[in-house]
């Protein structure tokens, strides 16, 4: 789930191939065609999205549920026989099987992250976390210096990970990029850090409930913040090539975003709960006594339905939420298009079908949702992609010593 | 295959700028060479070039570049999408979709060819049911054999210990069975299991849970046997030592580390297939599949209580008296009937009875 929800979040953020940097004083980006970027932008960046760009690419996925099927397979039975070691390689071949049939004005993406790293991040994230999930168990001592390792080597090991991701991704022959000051991914990463250790520390130190009760009532108010600060260190720190991303974050979209989730969780919830109570009613009174068994379902049945009616509504609005505001210096702008109907009825449809075949379907239905999810994303520019010439970020020689220390956390820890 | 060489034209990406270069490419035994197509203003022929050209005019080409082999890292060969070759000068060239000099570089490996394979692939899909079927059926159990004489028995008891503290400070009452009778009962358990379970660190506890007192028993690893009143009530002395003779299987067998280890396994085994799909699917197949080891372990343990008869010389009826009793609890407490037999952690308790009528016709009437 963990490693899906990433990758399929991360495809469609690699291939942001192009938007627009609107504010004409300080363009971030070395374009090689400065007469592109700006003077019809006066207006500044909250106005790029009145400016109608010329040119409008859609991105494309042309994978097949059939070929997925068979990696897949192989994958899973290479990974099991090894106990495990292979999985990162099997990870490696399912991140550019994604990344190679995303296609951008008829260009592939690759991935070209090294396996070792990989197993070594997934190893240390491993690591990491069986003992973080321990160590309050053991003794206060440990814990607390467990919370110590996490919060110190945290942010750094996520920052590593994004330039991992970004920094393996490829399009026409340039890579992607990442990099953060340390203040930067200290300060973007920590708040999200705390909030989700929080509770469990206030756990472990035995603070009282009503205590606990409101850190994580504050953890809940802040939790779109700090996830905003967290797209936007993602983001803001990216770059394709030599050209720079850049995302101003609408905190107050954010906030929406989530409180449409929880009315859409109330009524949603409030809905099954009717409708589970009418059925194990009826149930009752044909099946008798097995129905308290049936019941034991109805908390289950409830939280599927509500993981399906909302997870589609959340990724098409958090997609649209974060494309709509980022954008590539260039003059390079993003719109994300995604119906959260359509998504749901893949989901529903073809989730039912791999429930039925008792996960076999699944291939087929990943290649579904990320179609639909990369296909969402349309890139705009004012000249056409084609004739827009972006250089590599910099010549990478024995020289580049910063990157080589930063480089040791360049690891890929997610799953 | 090696020996033949490919041509083909293919799009290159120098690394430097994003700009695409149409080239032509020749693929050797050896080496890849290719050069701008068509060919820059400075050359005058309007062919490609024959293969005898390129060998003969490489350093008046314009453009030309020539690399080893060895030096390319070369994308996997997948059909219908083209091969990406990295050049060790950091420029990229995609080889078009289907070309033989795709598969030539990118296909030769074994698991690009079972990919590619359809057959192979399904092959690959009877191994993959085959070995999660192996692992549940066998290799859970070895996997716990093996890993089991490795955990440290003080595990077992720090564990239990921990539990026990926290049952007794959260859940459970005072007993309030007559002092004498816990007294007789413990003194009689302790003869028992010196000489049936020689060697285990047994204790036995009394306690309530709930109003009822709770028709239950259960023991923890560290080796502490409860008892709740509910049950110590019910029971007949002989029918309690049964009941013990099973929770002492439990502690012999370690089923409580050996239900952790075959856990673990099953969870790391259902993420690696289902994970991908899904967290929750692959922990709930783990968790069904955890609870058939718990009703075998429960089976295990039924056997070490039948032993116990045997050995102690009890009616060889106990165990059934013990079960009729557990049913009757059962019924009162309001569950009619017997559920679903894969969602429960013991064997159904018809079952149960069952093998213990079986037991007790056969058990030597003699002895």
């Amino acid at each position: 789930m963990i490693e899906n929800k990433i990758e399929l979040e991360l495809l469609p953020k690699a291939p942001p191939a192009a938007p627009p940097a609107p504010m004409p004083p300080a363009p971030r980006a070395p374009v090689l065609k400065p007469a592109v970027a700006a003077p019809s932008e006066q207006a500044g960046p909250m106005a790029t999205g009145l400016l109608a760009k010329l040119h409008e690419q859609r991105l494309e996925f042309t994978g097949t549920g059939s070929e997925y099927f068979r990696i897949w397979v192989v994958n899973a039975l290479l990974t099991l026989a090894t106990l495990g070691v292979y999985s990162a390689w099997a990870k490696r071949r399912k991140a550019s099987w994604f990344a190679r049939h995303t296609l951008l004005a008829g260009d592939g993406f690759d991935f070209h992250g090294d396996p070792r790293r990989i197993l070594i991040g997934r190893v240390l994230a491993l690591a990491l976390l069986v003992c973080y999930g321990h160590a309050f168990e053991w003794s206060k001592g440990a814990g607390f210096a467990m919370l110590a390792v996490l919060y110190a080597f945290g942010p750094m090991l996520f920052a590593g990970a994004q330039r991992f991701k970004l920094g393996n991704t490829s399009w026409r022959g340039l890579r992607f990029g990442f990099q953060a000051s340390a203040a930067t991914v200290y300060a973007s990463c920590l708040p999200l850090l705390v909030a989700w250790t929080v509770v469990s520390v206030g756990a472990g130190m035995g603070l009282g409930p009503i205590v606990i009760g409101i850190a994580g009532l504050a953890v809940g108010l802040l939790f779109p913040l700090a996830h905003g600060w967290l797209k936007r260190f993602q983001h803001r720190h990216a770059r394709y090539g030599a050209l720079e991303f850049d995302f101003e974050l609408p905190v107050r979209k954010f906030y929406g975003l989530y409180l449409t989730l929880v009315g859409v969780g109330l009524l949603g919830g409030f809905v099954a709960g009717v409708i589970a109570a009418v059925a194990i009613g009826a149930l009752k009174a044909v099946l008798g006594a097995q129905a308290s068994l049936v019941a034991m379902f109805a908390p289950l049945a409830t939280m599927g339905v509500l993981w399906v009616i909302g997870w589609p509504i959340y990724i098409a609005r958090l997609q649209k939420l974060i494309w709509d505001n980022t954008r590539l210096a260039g003059g390079i702008e993003f719109a994300y298009q995604l119906p959260a109907f359509s998504l749901f009825k893949t989901v529903m449809g073809h989730g039912l079908l791999t429930v039925l075949t008792l996960g076999l379907y699944w291939p087929f239905l990943a290649v579904r949702i990320a179609k639909l999810r990369i296909e969402g994303m349309t890139v705009l520019s004012d000249e056409p992609l084609d004739a827009l010439v972006v250089r590599a970020a910099r010549r990478r020689g024995p020289g580049a010593v910063g990157d080589g220390v930063a480089d040791a956390f360049g690891l890929d820890i997610g799953w | 295959m090696r020996s033949q060489s490919y041509t083909a034209t293919a799009r290159w990406f120098d690394g430097v700028e994003n700009r695409p270069q149409e080239v032509r490419v020749r693929l050797s035994r050896h080496h890849l060479e290719f050069m701008p197509w068509p060919p820059r203003p400075q050359a005058s022929s309007s062919m490609p070039p024959s293969e005898a050209e390129l060998a003969a005019s490489r350093p008046s080409l314009p453009g030309l570049r020539r690399y080893t082999r060895k030096g390319l890292s070369v994308g996997e060969w997948w059909r219908g999408s083209p091969t990406p070759v990295g050049l060790p000068d950091g420029g990229t060239l995609w080889v078009p979709a289907d070309n033989a000099m795709g598969r030539a570089l990118g296909g030769q490996s074994l698991t690009t060819q079972l990919i590619s394979s359809w057959a192979m692939s399904l092959c690959c899909l009877v191994a993959l049911i085959a070995l999660v079927a192996w692992f549940d059926r066998q290799g859970a159990g070895l996997l716990a054999r093996v890993a089991l004489p490795l955990v440290p028995k003080q595990l077992d008891i720090a564990v239990g210990d921990k539990v026990e503290q926290e049952v007794t400070a959260r859940w459970l009452k005072p007993s309030t069975v007559a002092p004498a009778r816990q007294a007789a009962l413990r003194q009689r358990f302790e003869e028992i299991a010196g000489r049936t379970f020689p060697g285990q660190a047994l204790k036995l506890r009394f306690a309530r849970l709930g109003n009822s007192g709770g028709f239950n028993a259960f023991a923890l690893p560290n080796g502490t046997l409860f008892l709740l009143d509910g049950m110590t009530q019910d029971l007949s002395d002989d029918e309690v030592m049964a009941v013990l003779g099973h929770e002492a299987g439990h502690v012999k067998h370690r089923h409580a580390m050996r239900h952790l280890v075959q856990g673990i396994g099953l969870v790391a085994v259902a993420g690696v297939v289902m994970g991908d799909f899904s967290t929750v699917a692959a922990s709930s197949m783990a968790s069904v599949q955890t609870l058939r080891y718990g009703r075998n372990a429960e089976r295990e343990a039924d056997a070490e209580a039948q032993r116990l008869i045997l050995r102690e010389h009890l009616p060889n009826e106990t165990l059934v008296g013990v079960w009729l009793k557990l049913r009757d609890a059962m019924r009162r407490e309001g569950h009619t009937s017997e559920g679903v037999e894969w969602l429960s952690s013991h064997p159904p308790i018809s079952e149960r009875l069952e093998s213990a009528r079986r037991a007790a016709q056969n058990a030597d009437p003699v002895r």
